[in-house]
This record gives structure tokens, sequence and C-alpha cells, in this order.
């Protein structure tokens, strides 16, 4: 009878503990950023899908920066022309072979925008993405568009791979000195995937926030278990977010939803360490890491409108 | 804890049973559970993750829990029908960074556990004690067959 009893209220304590779990959740309010100027609604990186996502009033614009042999930044997510969104100008597709690639630290930007054309391809994880063709962007096209929108936050990703790019102090100068020069009053930060561009943009002005999106994914490895090492690493304790940012001598992190860990995002924002969170895109994901105390989301849907 | 754990290598360790959900770190139910819609493979790796062998140590009532998401000593005070009390330290590698505290129930080769996590932010890459959280947990466990105190 007595153990009956205790069995009874055994089942309702139990059940009321686990309700109590999962109700940690304290609201956080992130920024949503528009990734690659909203790569779900036009090509990322496009001339014709910067000036939408300016056009549609998103609030925060992302957009990738490459240099080229002569040093002119130009808007492109990948050190070498990518031959998954982009063709020969005369429409001819480009190899997708390694030995095919064409860095951007080999061509000029006058051969980059002559050469080719991008956008015109359709990307599968994009249904329906409206094409278009058109030449790479340079930096300076993207600032012109810019100079009408005080408002929008800027986002400037530096695409700098190593040995796959001109080196990381011609980076910052090359890119930041552009964009200083035309006093925008636009608020901004500046990531990399790795932290040397962002160490030498930050000895050109320490006040410049920094992000590094960590973790960083080398060309030719693993994303998955690259990121299986970061998780294990992390659930051991023998990585941590604050140590990796002041290791890397940067501001923020920009992390990849899919290593992301609560409690350790938590206790980093707690630590004054800002992250955003990267490319969240359906709604569910949306809404349920807007939960977080993030920074920031990237979404290639920042109208609210991912599938 | 450096004493205890020696006391308890130099004599054999008994396996007790093992935790499918573990009290420490308890950051699964609260923080990965809710996630599981919208991130599945991180929940499932997590839930792999602080799955926790327990050990019975030679010194009576003490266990040894060893999860990659945690290692733990904890001491159970039975109280009658299965039913006691329990806290215990949590470590990362053996770090110290927080307790468990709760209560439990044995029953056959089952042992249940409502408790509480207390867990700071601090890891051998950071030792930083500066951010706590206090999580409700729950243990499910399954092992050796619980036989009540003699007497």
């Amino acid at each position: 009878m007595v153990g009956h009893r205790y069995h009874g209220y055994g089942h309702t304590v139990f059940l009321l503990w686990f309700l109590a779990c999962g109700l940690v959740d304290a609201e956080g309010e992130p920024r949503i950023e528009a990734h690659r100027c909203a790569a779900g609604y036009y090509p990322e990186n496009s001339a014709t899908g910067c000036a939408k996502a300016l056009e549609a009033g998103f609030g925060t614009l992302e957009f990738d920066l490459v240099l080229t042999r002569d040093d002119v930044a130009v808007i492109h997510h990948d050190p070498f022309v990518n031959p998954e969104i982009c063709t020969l100008a005369d429409g001819t597709r480009l190899g997708e072979e390694e030995a095919d690639r064409v860095y951007f630290k080999d061509i000029t930007a006058a051969e980059a925008r002559a050469g080719y054309l991008c956008g015109g391809i359709e990307v599968e994880d994009f249904p329906t993405q409206a094409l278009v063709d058109e030449p790479i962007m340079t930096w300076a096209e993207l600032l012109d568009m810019i100079e009408g929108h005080p408002d929008v936050y800027l986002h400037i990703d530096i695409k700098w791979e190593g040995d796959l790019s001109r080196p990381p102090d011609t980076y910052a100068r090359v890119v930041m000195e552009e964009f200083w020069a035309r006093e925008l009053p636009n608020d901004y930060y500046v990531s990399a995937e790795y932290p040397e561009p962002l160490q030498e943009v930050e000895k050109l002005d320490s006040s410049v926030v920094t992000s590094w999106s960590w973790p960083s994914f080398p060309d030719g490895e693993s994303t998955t278990l690259v990121a299986i090492g970061h998780e294990l690493q992390t659930t051991l304790g023998t990585e941590d977010l604050v140590q990796l940012a002041n290791d890397a001598k940067v501001d923020e992190l920009n992390i990849p939803w899919q290593v992301a860990d609560r409690r350790r995002v938590e206790d980093a924002v707690a630590s004054g360490l800002p992250i955003q969170l990267w490319t969240l895109n359906t709604a569910a994901g949306l809404e349920a890491f807007g939960k977080w105390p993030v920074e920031a989301l990237i979404t290639d849907y920042p109208a609210g409108d991912a599938p | 804890m450096i004493l205890l754990v020696a006391i308890a290598l130099a004599q054999p360790f008994r396996f007790d049973r093992v935790d499918i959900l573990a009290e420490d770190p308890g950051t699964w139910i609260n923080y990965d559970l809710p996630q599981a819609p919208v991130a599945f493979t991180q929940t499932a790796v997590r839930l792999v993750e602080q799955v926790s062998v327990q050990w019975q140590l030679p010194v009576t009532n003490l266990y040894l829990g060893t999860s990659i998401a945690s290692q733990s000593l904890t001491y159970e005070l039975p109280w009658k029908h299965g039913l006691g009390v329990h806290g215990g330290l949590q470590t990362s590698l053996l770090l110290p960074r927080g307790a468990v505290l709760g209560a439990h129930w044995r029953t056959g080769r089952v042992r249940l556990g409502l408790g509480a996590s207390v867990i700071s932010s601090a890891t051998w890459a950071h030792v930083d004690y500066s951010q706590w959280h206090v999580l409700p947990t729950i243990g499910v466990g399954v092992g050796r067959k619980y036989e009540a105190p003699a007497g």
C-alpha cells in the first residue's frame, strides 16, 4: 500500500520535474542578417541581389569580398570564380575540378569583370531564386549602392584563404581603406574565416569590431569531420569559445548553428563575447535559435518567409 | 577529490549502471532536447555524449560517473523502499566545475533520479567560474539489480 502511494506521487513529481526541464529560455532578440545579400531571392552576392536587399529594407546586409591580382576588392564568396554559379562571358560552363579553378589572386579585376557572368545558373538549394546573369560586382559598386542607405548595418565578410588569396594585410588595407574613404555613417563589423585578416584590420584601427567565423573549414577537408572534432573538444572542455576569441584576438564569434551549444553560447555571451549564428534557412530554425541570446542570425531568407 | 579518486583507484571498481539520461551535466534535457525538431543530429550526438557509465567504488555508496560530457563523484544516502538522496561533484576532465544534488529511487535494475545540476562555465581551456547555471535534471539508469541495504 505504502509502495503504491509512493509510486503515484513519483509519477507526478517526475512529470512536473520533466516539464521544468527545458524552461531555461532567456529570450534573445537577434538581428536578422541578409546572407550574401539574401541569396534565397537572388543569386548570392549579385548586384541585383544586393540592390533588391537594400530596396527591401533588410536591416543587415552580409556580403563577401575577395581581392584580385591587382588588389581590387570584388564581391564573391570563394577565392576562385565559383563554377556552380558563374560561366564564361559567352555562357560556357566552367570546369568543376580543382585543376579548373580560376583564382582571383591570379586575374585582374578587369579580367574578372569581362571574363565571367554569375547568377544565371539554377542553384539546387534555392529553387525559388530569380536568376540574373551579371558581371562580378566590385566593392566600389556595392559602396555606391549602400550610400543611399545609411541605416543598413553592414557585415563585411573578408574571404581570405591562405595561399589561395592575396596577403591578409593587403586584404585588410584595400577593403577597409576603400570603405573608410566613403565616410559612410553605417554601423558595421568585419568577419573572416581565419583570424589573420581580422588581426590586420585591428592593426589599422583597433576600434573596428571583428568577428571570427569559427571553426575554419579548410579547403579539401571534410566539414563533417571538422565539426565533429570541434564538438568533442568543446564538450570535453579542451576548447572554449571565450578562449578561442581571446587567442585569435577578435571581438566576436560567428558560428555555424550546427556546432553551436546553447549553454556555452550563453556563458560566452554573459562573459561579454557577442555571437552570431549562420546560416539558418528554415522558419523553424529561425524561431528556435531566435530564443538564444545571440547578437544575430544569418539567413538567406531575411523577409521571414524561409521554407 | 584527488584523495577520493586515489582511494577508488587503489581497489577495483564495480559496474553499477548506465545512465541513459544522466543528471550531470544535465544540459541535454534542458538545452539540447528542446532543439531536437530543428537540430536532430546535434541532439542525438549530445545524447550520446552525456550517457554515463556509473561505477560503484570500494567506498560504500560512492559512485564514479564517466561520460564524454562529465565525470562525477556522487555519494548516495539510502533511505527506504529504494528511495534515497545523493550529492556529488561534477568535473570536466577532472576539473571541478559544479555539483549535482537530488533524490533517487532504485527498483530492480532501474534507477530514477530527480535533482539539480549546479554547473559553472569552467573548462580547462578557460578556467572561469564567473558563469553559473542551476538546472533541473532527471536521471534514468539501468544496470545491476538493486539490493536493499541489510538491516
